[in-house]
């Protein structure tokens, strides 16, 4: 039987990137939050210079919870569902994915607000497949900029504007959208490599600029600047320069006192009135089993989680899961993790860190999926 | 044991070094007679095919010198324990295809002979496998795991993987002079979880 707690205004499913930030603004303004954390706080000695550990072990980005629940796939219907051959990187953690990511903190361009019209208008109705589900989204690149600016100000990123209230500037980024005003820290530091890359770049007639990275350039709110020691991706930072959630804005959330964080809590449904109303979540916590009753629920577990507890969450008025009623839930599917990469070989010879010069993510979004041990494990069971 | 002296003694040298952020993380470092996966038969047969992707040379030691066979063996007993059965398998129909194409053992072939077992294993056209060509892919993963990751695990001994590619190592801090491509920076040659490994 559960164990009723006080009522509270909000409860937040999962405090990650989303999540995470998302306590801040609602903390500020007074409400009472209860946050339910998959995972646990991490502290900074968890972060090794250590690939093996990091990349290949994925000691930071996995624990059992991740092992437990990998997703399954299948590619029609008549098939048996198997495995994941990867493992997403499904972190739990306060803090979540924003713990390992690689911190590039980009803007949607304006364009990606009105996908579908502005590809219609640009290539015609045709360069849209048949059947898709594609729509603009409900708002624009303006309406969202000041949010864009408060986050970046708030959780802090280096980088630099390359269209300040449309002024155009080639150090930037001369495709964003207009900004209203510039980075709140300068970019990361160059280097003989990145020089060498960006000359290359604009000889060949791009327009190289450095990306936008949640990483502090400078000594930012009393943390610390970034070390480049570069062990950050798929780890966590050793000193706190890359600005994760939980380093930022769940801490200025805690500072409020009106925001309570249940760590190894595992929520397990939503629950619903006979209406339809959304009254709280139940959730496991060591072994035991709590009602938390909250006037408004925020899903933050990434597109997975989200999707598993809505449709574990049947109730009267919706029968198919929460919000199913259409039985669009799970459909129009996006991660973001089947990251495109292009690796470069480079002809000259570097007298550094060969491995790592050689080579060169030049992709800016989403993230390369390696094959890990389970995987590759699964492969070797069928020897 | 292998190497028990050279292993108790740097166990004590380095001890005196260990710094405080190592002890207090004492519950994962191992101690000096880590946990082992395989027989010796098993593991001379791992050995033998890790010396033929890669031998020792005119430019350095090779990977059974650089301790990948150890990070493997490590392995199998701690974190890929759930994949030990498999392997144990793949090593045991390495031998048998080697014994029914080649007339021998694997590790008792000779060079040319081994690596025309390592070539049909990697094309996928050795029998007795139900999937040669992934384990054969599986055995060159963990040996570049085993060559070049943190000497902790077992491999990369007297850090020859890092210097054999002019990896720096880990720096806690990096400076603009180790980011320069025309001077190599001073190469660190110490495992993050304490002086004591990689020797």
């Amino acid at each position: 039987m559960a164990t009723n707690l006080k009522p509270v205004d909000v409860a937040v499913v999962g405090l990650g990137a989303a999540g995470g930030v998302a306590v801040l603004p609602l903390a500020r303004a007074g409400m009472k939050i209860a946050a339910l954390e998959a995972g646990s706080w991490m502290k900074t000695t968890d972060f090794k210079a250590d690939e093996i550990y990091n990349n290949v072990r994925r000691r930071v980005t996995t624990g059992t919870k991740v092992w437990d629940e990998i997703p399954t796939f299948r590619t029609d219907p008549g098939q048996p569902a198997r495995l994941a051959a990867t493992v997403p990187p499904m972190m739990n953690a306060v803090g979540g994915t924003s713990i390992h990511f690689y911190a590039n903190s980009w803007r949607w361009q304006p364009w990606d607000f009105q996908a579908r019209s502005e590809t219609i208008k640009r290539y015609g109705a045709s360069a849209l497949p048949k059947g898709t589900t594609l729509e603009d989204w409900p708002l624009t690149y303006a309406d969202l900029e000041p949010y864009y600016d408060l986050i970046e100000y708030e959780i802090g990123v280096s980088g630099k504007a390359g269209n300040l209230q449309g002024k155009i500037d080639a150090r930037g980024n001369i495709f964003e959208g207009p900004r209203k005003r510039e980075y709140p820290m300068p970019p990361l530091r160059d280097t003989e490599f990145t020089d060498l890359m960006q000359s290359a770049a604009r000889k060949a007639g791009f327009h190289p600029h450095r990306s936008p990275a949640a990483i502090n350039s400078q000594t930012n709110k009393g943390r610390s600047a970034c070390a480049y020691h570069g062990y950050c991706d798929t780890g966590g930072c050793h000193i706190n320069a890359k600005n994760s959630t939980a380093v930022t804005t769940i801490p200025e959330a805690l500072k409020t006192k009106n925001l309570t964080i249940y760590e190894r809590a595992h929520v397990t449904r939503i629950v619903a009135d006979d209406a339809g109303k959304v009254t709280g979540v139940l959730y496991v916590r060591d072994g035991q089993e709590y009602f938390q009753p909250a006037a408004t629920v925020l899903l933050g577990s990434y597109t997975y989680e989200n999707v598993r507890l809505l449709l574990l969450s049947k109730s009267k008025a919706f029968p198919k899961g929460l919000s199913n009623n259409h039985g669009q839930v799970g459909k129009h599917y996006i991660g973001h993790w089947a990251g495109r990469e292009v690796i470069g070989l480079f002809p000259f010879a570097s007298t550094s860190g060969g491995a790592q010069m050689r080579r060169v993510w030049l992709s800016t979004i989403g993230r390369t999926t390696v094959s890990i041990t389970r995987a590759s494990a699964s492969s070797a069971a069928r020897v | 044991m292998r190497d028990q002296t050279l292993t108790r003694r740097t166990v004590i040298v380095g001890a005196a070094f260990v710094p405080l952020a190592a002890l207090t993380a004492s519950g994962q470092t191992q101690n000096a007679a880590p946990k082992l996966a395989l027989s010796a038969t098993q593991r001379r047969t791992l050995e033998a095919m890790l010396d033929r992707l890669v031998p020792k040379d005119e430019l350095g030691p090779g990977a059974v010198e650089m301790g990948a066979a150890e990070y493997i063996d490590r392995s199998l007993a701690d974190a890929l324990a759930t994949e030990k059965v498999a392997f144990l398998a793949g090593l045991s129909r390495t031998d048998q295809f080697a014994t029914t194409s080649q007339g021998a053992g694997f590790a008792e072939l000779s060079s040319d002979k081994k690596d025309a077992v390592l070539t049909a294993m990697e094309a996928g056209r050795a029998e007795g496998f139900t999937d040669a060509q992934g384990f054969f892919n599986r055995v060159r993963r963990l040996n570049l795991e085993g060559m070049f990751g943190d000497p902790y695990y077992g491999g990369n001994k007297n850090f020859a993987g890092w210097d054999l590619i002019r990896y720096p190592g880990a720096k806690l801090a990096v400076s603009p002079q180790d980011q320069r491509m025309s001077a190599a920076p001073t190469p660190v040659r110490a495992s993050v979880w304490g002086p004591q490994h990689g020797h």
